[in-house]
């Protein structure tokens, strides 16, 4: 029987029938493909659940850790935009924008178990193993989201032509113009015998 | 182990495990015998009302953790999407790899 492509608008698939999408295109089911293309191109509403997903699990870790201190929250909340906004660099696609946004909340929940473990002086021996656990699955889950990022930029990213590479400035001081037109000369195949 | 009555006297005994194996020590009966008998009551208490908190804390530490979960599979189940969406796929639950022509994905409807 041939899997029959699924009629649901995309934005209202669950994680269970979008996890079914992926694992019939990676068997090789092509009806799955469209469906897919659709949740990933068209679909705003699936990045905005996941955005709100993300300042959700963000302002949770924050009160978590600052507690009652509001400067400290405030502190926390300009910090994690900042490594956000870094994490995700210029035009960064949804994607991007949403595995910056875990990485940030990934590290704010190591480094507030980095903390606990090294203040659980007295606590009982139970605790501190299941303190340890809870901080390695949080490294484990920070490593894996730096490294999705790292692969969904090194595999997904357009490649810049040449023409590109040419047109973008340098940051030279001196000879910017002859080392532009030492460049372009390169290409074009002529050596600079001057 | 706790305690033992022998005719009209009671005796309390503890239980300790020596060795891998349990052994029941004599404490002493009478006033020596309550005194062991409410020291380890106390002591037990104190580790149940320990083990309670513990509980409660990691409950809160796993309630605060709960979007970041949900978060972070989705995120990966996204990117996961759109690599395979792009013609690539996981070797071996490792690198990610381009599908060599011909071998991309072959229709299952026909």
């Amino acid at each position: 029987m041939a899997n029959t492509p699924t009629t649901k608008p995309a934005e209202r698939l669950t994680e269970d029938e979008i996890r079914q999408l992926v694992q019939r295109a990676e068997q090789g089911d092509v009806s799955a493909l469209p469906a897919l293309r659709t949740l990933l191109d068209e679909s705003p509403a699936v990045w905005q659940q996941y955005g709100d997903l993300a300042l959700q699990s963000e302002c949770s870790l924050i009160r978590l850790v600052a507690g009652q201190n509001g400067m400290m929250s405030e502190c926390l909340v300009r910090k994690l935009a900042t490594m956000k906004a870094e994490l995700a660099g210029a035009s960064p696609s949804p994607l991007e924008r949403l595995l910056a946004e875990r990485i940030a909340a990934c590290w704010l929940q190591t480094a507030y178990f980095d903390a606990v473990i090294a203040q659980s002086g007295g606590v009982s021996p139970v605790k501190a193993a299941e303190l340890r656990q809870m901080q390695d699955a949080g490294h484990r889950r920070f490593l894996s989201g730096a490294r999705t990022l790292a692969t969904i930029r090194k595999l997904l990213r357009p490649v810049p032509s040449a023409l590109d590479l040419l047109s973008q400035p340098v940051a030279e001081t001196n000879g910017r113009a002859r080392s532009q037109r030492f460049r372009l000369d390169a290409l074009a195949g002529r050596g600079d015998n001057n | 182990m706790g305690w033992v009555v022998h005719g009209k006297k009671r005796y309390f005994y503890r239980s300790r495990r020596i060795a891998g194996r349990a052994v029941n020590e004599y404490v002493g009966s009478g006033l020596v015998g309550e005194a062991a008998a409410s020291a380890i009551a106390q002591r037990r208490a104190h580790r149940t009302a320990e083990a309670e908190n513990c509980r409660v804390e990691l409950a809160r530490l796993d309630a605060a953790a709960e979007p970041l979960m949900v978060l972070c599979s989705g995120a990966d189940l996204l990117s996961r999407a759109a690599l395979v969406l792009a013609g690539y796929h996981q070797h071996d639950r490792g690198e990610w790899r381009r599908r060599r022509n011909g071998k991309h994905t072959h229709d299952q409807t026909g």
